[in-house]
């Protein structure tokens, strides 16, 4: 469920995932850049009229996530649900959660949009079936003055000498986030650029990511090199981009065609 | 038979037949599997064309997509009743696989008048469409392979349908008001489907989607199994190619399908 504005929202399969991205100098598993998209549009019976691409939409994108991942399975253990401010602690936007950019296109038929409007977000990923994890996030304009709220309720102490304070609950959340979500998003996509010089892109991008990110048999291979595409292509691509092979490994078995 | 309605005026009673087809989607699709399609084209034969007369006067197709009937035994279409009100369409809009819009199924009408008749019946020659998202579905008892259906849906010209304004409250409680501008009497039946395959049922794609077809709607039958791997553009973007060994789907015919094809009749496409 989504609670954001007065919408009802549709999550968007296909660009709702967990990606990563292997660099061809990534040499440890912390290196790997990991993000987290999600993508929903506003839904049911009164917008049938109205084409998808047409309605409201919300894109939400946390990107440079730096987990300590044994393998691409402990995503499920990501908890960077920190409301508990230490004192002093500033509001880190560089933290291991990420960077959260949120771009919502209100208006029907429009490109016109709200950029970066949320600034803090916790988030956390609450359970994992498979390759499809649960994560939980609120999302701020500004969510110092209710984490110092929260973090000034009293301290409860448990019998083996732990303080707790109170965790609030769902709908607390609902009501005092600008953004609350609990969807089930899939590991997606893991991209590696290869160097052209590899004689099989497809393999040395199996062999990286098995190495860095533990992973499976993919359930689609695409393998792009800019530099043989067409013209038109060539010429949008950076050279930095041209120099690499680009293999993406789909793993939920979607892929943007 | 088919017999239909369209803005009070009733059609030539004709031989057509609504077809039925299943889309049963892989395990990971993370939606809705098993959807249902409804197509008929009602053709209007002139008796005795003459020479040069291209032999059909004017036809109607009505397709009705993407159907979620949470049946577990494609048998249990006997004696549903689908009223499309908007609790109803509610339930039936979600993003599938590749971030495609399931949008809640409308019925489609597609009129075609050619000249010929068009002038000698003092009517406008060319392609009319209409869109009604108001209709009620309604599949009789089983017989073979076969329902008999009544479809009455409530039109609005497809140029006016899409807007970029949502309905109001009041819009979206209306349902089926006054008579329907669209009526239909006819057989449905199941002719075909397709079945989508994960990688892990790579080994043996055929057998495995006739194991599926069997556990997501009691169906044993699969003749004519086409199996289709998925495909992928080579590096260069200049061909999409076959990856056998990966995903893949199966396309499949019932066995009044299959005798359709050994007729010649042309094949049962799938999406």
């Amino acid at each position: 469920m989504i609670y954001f504005r007065d919408h009802h929202w549709l999550p968007v399969q296909g660009y709702t995932r967990f990606d990563a991205l292997i660099q061809t100098d990534d040499k440890k598993k912390d290196d790997v850049f990991w993000m987290l998209d999600f993508r929903c549009v506003a839904g049911g019976a009164q917008w049938r009229r109205v084409r998808h691409w047409e309605r409201p939409s919300l894109w939400l994108q946390l990107s440079s996530i730096k987990p300590k991942l044994r393998d691409w399975r402990d995503l499920e253990h990501l908890d960077f649900w920190n409301w508990e401010q230490e004192e002093d602690e500033p509001l880190s936007l560089f933290g291991p959660g990420g960077v959260l950019n949120v771009d919502f296109y209100p208006k029907c038929g429009s490109q016109e949009r709200e950029h970066s409007f949320l600034n803090d977000a916790i988030w956390r990923v609450a359970a994992r079936e498979d390759g499809m994890f649960t994560v939980e996030l609120a999302a701020f304009a500004d969510g110092r003055s209710l984490f110092e709220q929260l973090t000034a309720q009293e301290v409860k102490v448990t019998p083996d000498g732990r303080a707790e304070r109170d965790e609030p609950d769902a709908d607390f959340w609902k009501k005092n986030a600008e953004l609350y979500l609990v969807e089930n998003i899939p590991f997606g996509t893991v991209t590696v650029r290869a160097p052209r010089n590899v004689s099989d892109p497809e393999t040395y991008a199996l062999r990286r990511a098995r190495a860095l990110i533990g992973i499976g048999e993919p359930e689609h291979v695409n393998v792009t090199d800019h530099l043989k595409a067409g013209e038109r292509i060539r010429q949008k691509c950076p050279d930095n981009i041209r120099q690499d092979i680009f293999v993406e490994l789909h793993f939920n078995g979607f892929y943007e065609d | 038979m088919s017999w239909l309605q369209l803005h009070g005026e009733t059609w030539p009673v004709t031989d057509d037949e609504a077809d039925l087809r299943v889309y049963i989607l892989a395990p990971d699709a993370g939606c809705p599997r098993v959807s249902w399609d409804l197509s008929v084209s009602h053709y209007i034969r002139p008796e005795n064309p003459p020479a040069g007369h291209p032999g059909i006067d004017r036809w109607l197709d009505i397709d009705l997509g993407g159907l979620i009937l949470n049946v577990r035994d494609w048998r249990q279409l006997a004696g549903l009743e689908i009223r499309a009100d908007a609790v109803w369409h509610d339930t039936q809009e979600f993003f599938g696989p590749y971030g495609h819009s399931h949008n809640s199924p409308h019925v489609n009408v597609h009129q075609t008048i050619l000249k010929p008749y068009a002038d000698s019946a003092g009517v406008e020659a060319g392609r009319k469409e209409w869109i009604a998202h108001d209709f009620i579905l309604r599949f009789g008892s089983l017989d073979g392979w076969s329902f008999p259906c009544e479809l009455d849906a409530w039109l609005i010209p497809k140029k006016e349908y899409y807007r970029t304004t949502p309905e109001t409250p009041e819009e979206t409680a209306r349902f089926a008001e006054g008579a329907p501008d669209f009526r239909l009497v006819t057989r449905a039946t199941f002719i075909s489907g397709n079945v989508d395959l994960t990688r892990a049922d790579a080994g043996d794609p055929v057998s495995r989607a006739r194991e599926v077809l069997r556990e997501e709607i009691r169906c044993d039958e699969m003749l004519r199994a086409e199996l289709n791997w998925m495909l992928r553009q080579t590096p260069d973007n200049e061909k999409i190619v076959p990856m056998p060994g990966w995903r893949s789907h199966v396309h499949f015919h019932t066995p009044p399908g299959n005798a359709r094809m050994e007729k010649g009749a042309p094949a049962a496409t799938s999406g």
